[in-house]
């Protein structure tokens, strides 16, 4: 009965409830948009940063991460890779050194993070491959470089020129090696563009002269949500296999872009606190509206009382009138927000005037919107429940009337 | 016919590798005429950008190409600044905050003191006879002198940034004229100019240096002797940290 009467009422002033209508399924569809290119956004500035370096899961000598030294090659990693080829959740894994140096050309120069690789299963590691737009990727011969789009124009290079790489080695001699570039990658993200570069293995390994140490693993696990009971596993493993766990450091993506899983911590934060003043701002929008629809009745409410309805059930009636509002606006805004977000999240949307500012947090030109959980239960419940609290006030008013007073009311 | 084949080949290798072995001769012959065995110079480097211009004094002393200290005595602003070397190690010594900072690799290429000289370069010391091939390609005048122009080629591996070097020697006292770097694509890119022969500390050399940035027009700079002693005694605590903060 409730019901029915909610229905009727909100349909005696047809426009004034539209406009309600309208102010919550713009609230619920904007929200909506908003929260789903936020989460394209991080999911790709994820994506990439795995894709491009970090895979799942890598392994550094303890302490790697705090002071890149030259000496800091993982001890032992042979036993490692031994233990690596039989996990099976283990899918790829690859071997790099790192050195920190100069690449310098007859007409610059510039400081780098020289990257040793073996380029086959690199290839599986990471995407670094396709994203050479230039030339080609290593082939594993030596003396072969692959430099950044940026560093080639910063030291005006091209295809089959020929650099010459820095670096001091563990006795602090500094070591140059002649190398050719054979290819030019560019990255999504501006920074990693301005350093990295990638030579073979063995002749990083030269320049350092660290014999055939390496100084990082990184490892592509069967799924990238799991790899912290992965990285549980792999150290039970390493440990039953004798090595002195205590000598390395498994690090998961989670830990080792420590930066992106904040901003993701912030986006959920700053997402909650948006729908927050859109709900606060439908909350008085409905206080205002039932307040309306509420003196507009005095008289009837007057009649309810007097025939004995029970205050709760007047309570009710009116509660369940800015719910029902609530609901219709948050359905309908859900579904004009998914039609507008399908073909976004389909074609992506172009950011490409902002490309320069974009790639300086790892993004590409085209964010794909995405959808997840947390973003759709916050559009659905939250409305609904700002619209059901906005009427208790009014609700309250009508309660407090005095029904003689309330039927004689003009 | 054979043999005559045979021999002319063997003739001609014998020919080339004595005409490379003179050419690479000729650059010792040259460079060692203006270091010496041991030196000490006094000499004022005047940096030039079309924007400004800016002069400093410094003293130096040099063993081979071995150690090396120079310390800057004017303008005060910078005075008791050095620089040390041994091998291919570099240390700065800053008077101000009196810190010694051993130049990391990646500091290398940065201009030395503001001029048109990188770190790289007083350290750089590749060995003309491994790292290049060098040929006598003609003769040609420079500054009036009748000079050799010597074409060092970059061996294949070797870890030279250059396409080319040209180095003129001049044929009456084989005292360097002029030597040109080039890109690989023939660009070039720096050249260094020897002027204003005079005799100095016993010997005849060049007193004007000038280094030329090719790359950025109106950027040189110059080194210019004002006083200078070969083959002198220096001791060897000179190239110290002790000495260095003093």
């Amino acid at each position: 009965m409730f019901f029915k009467i909610a229905i009727r009422n909100l349909l005696r002033n047809k426009r004034r409830t539209l406009i309600i209508l309208s102010s919550i399924i713009i609230g619920v569809s904007a929200t909506l948009i908003y929260d789903s290119i936020n989460a394209g956004m991080i999911t790709q500035m994820l994506v990439n940063q795995i894709n491009t370096y970090y895979s799942h899961i890598q392994i550094h000598k303890k302490g790697f991460n705090d002071n890149r030294l030259v000496t800091s090659y993982i001890p032992d990693y042979k036993k490692i890779e031994d233990v690596i080829k039989n996990q099976s959740y283990i899918k790829h894994y690859s071997k790099r050194v790192i050195a920190f140096g100069m690449l310098s050309s007859a007409n610059s120069s510039a400081g780098i993070s020289m990257i040793g690789i073996e380029p086959d299963k690199e290839k599986k590691v990471s995407d670094i491959h396709r994203m050479v737009v230039e030339g080609r990727y290593p082939s594993g011969k030596s003396n072969e470089i692959l430099i950044s789009k940026r560093m080639a124009d910063k030291l005006e290079v091209t295809l089959g020129d020929k650099v010459v790489a820095m670096a001091a080695d563990t006795n602090g001699k500094v070591n140059s090696e002649l190398f050719r570039i054979v290819g030019i990658y560019r990255s999504h993200t501006g920074e990693f563009d301005k350093v990295f570069v990638y030579v073979p293995i063995e002749n990083a390994r030269n320049i350092l002269g660290i014999g055939d140490n390496v100084t990082e693993i990184s490892l592509i696990t069967e799924n990238a949500d799991s790899t912290f009971s992965f990285k549980k596993q792999l150290n039970s493993a390493l440990n039953n296999s004798g090595y002195d766990i205590s000598k390395s450091e498994i690090l998961t993506y989670q830990e080792s872009l420590a930066m992106i899983m904040y901003l993701i911590d912030i986006w959920k934060q700053t997402s909650i606190i948006i729908y927050l003043i859109i709900a606060l701002a439908v909350l008085f929008g409905v206080i205002n509206t039932m307040l309306m629809s509420v003196f507009e009745r005095v008289n009837e409410i007057g009649v309810l009382m007097s025939i004995g309805m029970k205050n709760s059930g007047i309570f009710k009636m009116i509660v369940l009138e800015a719910f029902m509002l609530g609901l219709v606006g948050t359905v309908a805004g859900f579904i004009i927000g998914i039609l507008i977000f399908l073909p976004l999240s389909h074609n992506g949307i172009n950011l490409g005037m902002y490309s320069e500012s974009m790639s300086s947090f790892g993004l590409n030109n085209i964010i794909y919107p995405e959808l997840n959980l947390m973003v759709i239960i916050n559009s659905l419940f939250i409305m609904p429940l700002a619209t059901a609290l906005g009427a208790f006030y009014p609700a309250r008013k009508a309660i407090k009337l005095q029904p003689t007073d309330a039927m004689r009311y003009v | 016919m054979n043999k005559i084949i045979f021999v002319l080949i063997v003739l001609v290798l014998l020919y080339s590798n004595s005409f490379s072995q003179k050419a690479v001769d000729i650059i010792q012959k040259a460079e060692g005429a203006i270091k010496g065995e041991s030196s000490y110079g006094k000499f004022t480097m005047n940096i030039v950008t079309p924007e400004y211009q800016r002069s400093m004094t410094m003293q130096s002393w040099w063993v081979g190409n071995e150690k090396s200290l120079i310390v800057i005595i004017a303008p005060n602003k910078d005075k008791g600044n050095k620089t040390l070397k041994i091998k291919n190690e570099l240390w700065s010594y800053l008077k101000n905050t009196e810190t010694t900072m051993k130049l990391p690799a990646s500091m290398m290429l940065q201009s030395w003191n503001g001029s048109d000289l990188t770190n790289d370069d007083l350290v750089r010391e590749s060995n003309l006879a491994i790292d290049y091939n060098s040929i006598i390609q003609k003769e040609e005048e420079i500054g009036g002198e009748k000079c050799w122009k010597i074409d060092m080629t970059p061996n294949p591996q070797a870890a030279v940034v250059w396409g080319h070097i040209y180095y003129w020697v001049r044929q009456k006292d084989y005292l360097p004229g002029l030597i040109q770097y080039y890109s690989e694509k023939g660009e070039l890119v720096r050249s260094m100019k020897f002027s204003d022969f005079k005799n100095m500390g016993g010997r005849f050399i060049p007193t004007k240096w000038v280094i030329e940035s090719n790359k950025k027009t109106g950027h040189y700079t110059e080194f210019i002797y004002n006083e200078v002693k070969f083959d002198v005694q220096i001791p060897d605590k000179i190239f110290s940290f002790r000495e260095l903060e003093k």
